[in-house]
């Protein structure tokens, strides 16, 4: 059965608003929700069930690491309305 | 990167963790740091500064993270509980093995006092409190070189390894601080020895005993006697880290290349009988005041961790924590 964690939900949510970002940009957009030291594991999480897809930035020229840019796959988009859709009609008082 | 932070960590988690940890979870945190820092280039130092202080912490959360969320038994593979298993296993049965030995001395005492008896036994049982910390160290050490040996060494056995060590570490410090000091005063009753105003060394608590050096610290005269109580405490203290000092040193040997069961039993022994020696003599230091009183007393657990670094350090390791 396919789930969705509230953090992954709300990971989800903003990629599907913005397409693509980094992991320090999901932290800043989610307002205090996601936190640094923890958003990297769950995206890891995440990429593993396949609802998100991530690449590397261009490598900068300073020489230091490349960072990586998440988008949401189509399945990872079908989970989301799916679990709003259920979320919605078995906690509407919730919602 | 030459003038980027982070760098050393990077080499360090390199040598942990697998290709695809680095890639998920451990280099996404570095780059953020790298890139916040140098997006603050024309700034003042100090801002410089907590960027990378701030960077730090959320690198340390991100593996104290990882590794807890690693910890879930849904996440753990038949290797890992086979391992664990193994390890504790083993770990038990040297233990109970270790407890046996020791106790041969105190047993033969017993047994001249008493002859075979109930009061032998209950001799023996008061025995014990002060035998086992050091027992459940080699138990642990025996357990990590040979329930790891031939395995796959990944990262949850090697986590669990660390927290129970800790946990026995722990519950090894109440021992020796309560426990012990009864279980002594419990050996002197029975075997009928007149009773010591108020106590003796052997007989009181750490809280105690530390006490007992402050309040000897005002009569310089008794200098001996002060030692005495270092000495003790000084044991008393140091000895309930054993067990997590030798798991250290048993991973940091059985993740460098295969080594044969006699030269595994060969470490093993001279680990933990070079450990003994150290304590003992350790606590010999603080008599003849070479050293202060608190690396004395460290002294064995230093040297084995230090030890245990320089293994880590100079052998390449076989297999990465995490693969």
């Amino acid at each position: 059965m396919l789930t969705l964690s509230p953090k992954e939900s709300l990971i989800l949510e903003l990629l599907v608003r913005e397409d693509e970002m980094y992991g320090l940009q999901l932290v800043a957009a989610s307002r205090r929700k996601l936190k640094r030291g923890t958003v990297y594991v769950t995206l890891g999480r995440m990429e593993e069930k396949g609802y998100i897809v991530s690449r590397a930035a261009e490598t900068p020229a300073n020489g230091g690491l490349p960072r990586r840019l998440y988008r949401a796959t189509p399945l990872g988009r079908r989970v989301l309305k799916k679990w709003t859709t259920a979320t919605g009609i078995l906690l509407p008082e919730f919602i | 990167m030459n003038q980027l932070p982070g760098r050393l960590l990077h080499r360090l988690s390199n040598s942990l963790f697998s290709d695809q940890t680095m890639q998920r979870v451990i280099n996404p945190a570095l780059a953020d740091l790298q890139a916040e820092y140098s997006q603050a280039s024309g700034r003042a130092t100090w801002t410089r500064r907590r960027i990378v202080l701030r960077g730090y912490a959320a690198f340390f959360k991100v593996i104290v993270f990882y590794a807890t969320s690693s910890l879930r038994p849904g996440n753990w593979t038949v290797d890992d509980r086979r391992s664990l298993s193994r390890v504790f296993g083993l770990a038990s049965a040297m233990m109970f093995a270790a407890t046996l030995l020791f106790l041969l001395q105190p047993a033969s005492r017993a047994v001249e006092f008493r002859g075979l008896s109930r009061m032998t036994i209950l001799l023996i049982a008061t025995s014990v409190p002060d035998r086992l910390p050091y027992a459940i160290a080699i138990g642990v050490l025996f357990g990590v070189l040979f329930g790891l040996r031939d395995r796959i060494v990944s990262a949850i056995p090697v986590i669990v390894i660390v927290a129970a060590c800790l946990v026995i570490a722990a519950t090894a410090r109440v021992n020796n601080a309560r426990v012990v000091p009864w279980a002594n005063e419990a050996f002197r009753t029975l075997v009928g020895m007149p009773p010591y105003f108020p106590k003796s060394s052997a007989e009181i608590t750490l809280r105690e005993l530390r006490e007992w050096i402050r309040q000897e610290e005002d009569f310089p005269n008794s200098k001996g006697f002060r030692r005495n109580l270092l000495q003790y405490h000084g044991r008393g203290s140091a000895e309930p880290a054993a067990p997590l000092v030798f798991a250290l040193f048993g991973l940091a040997v059985i993740t460098r290349p295969r080594l044969g069961r006699a030269h595994l039993v060969c470490i093993a022994l001279l680990a933990a009988f070079g450990y003994y020696v150290v304590l003992y003599e350790g606590q010999s230091l603080i008599r003849y005041r070479v050293v202060p009183p608190i690396i004395a007393a460290w002294l064995a657990n230093i040297a084995t961790v230090l030890a245990a670094a320089a293994i880590a350090t100079v052998v390449p390791a076989r297999v990465r924590m995490s693969e």
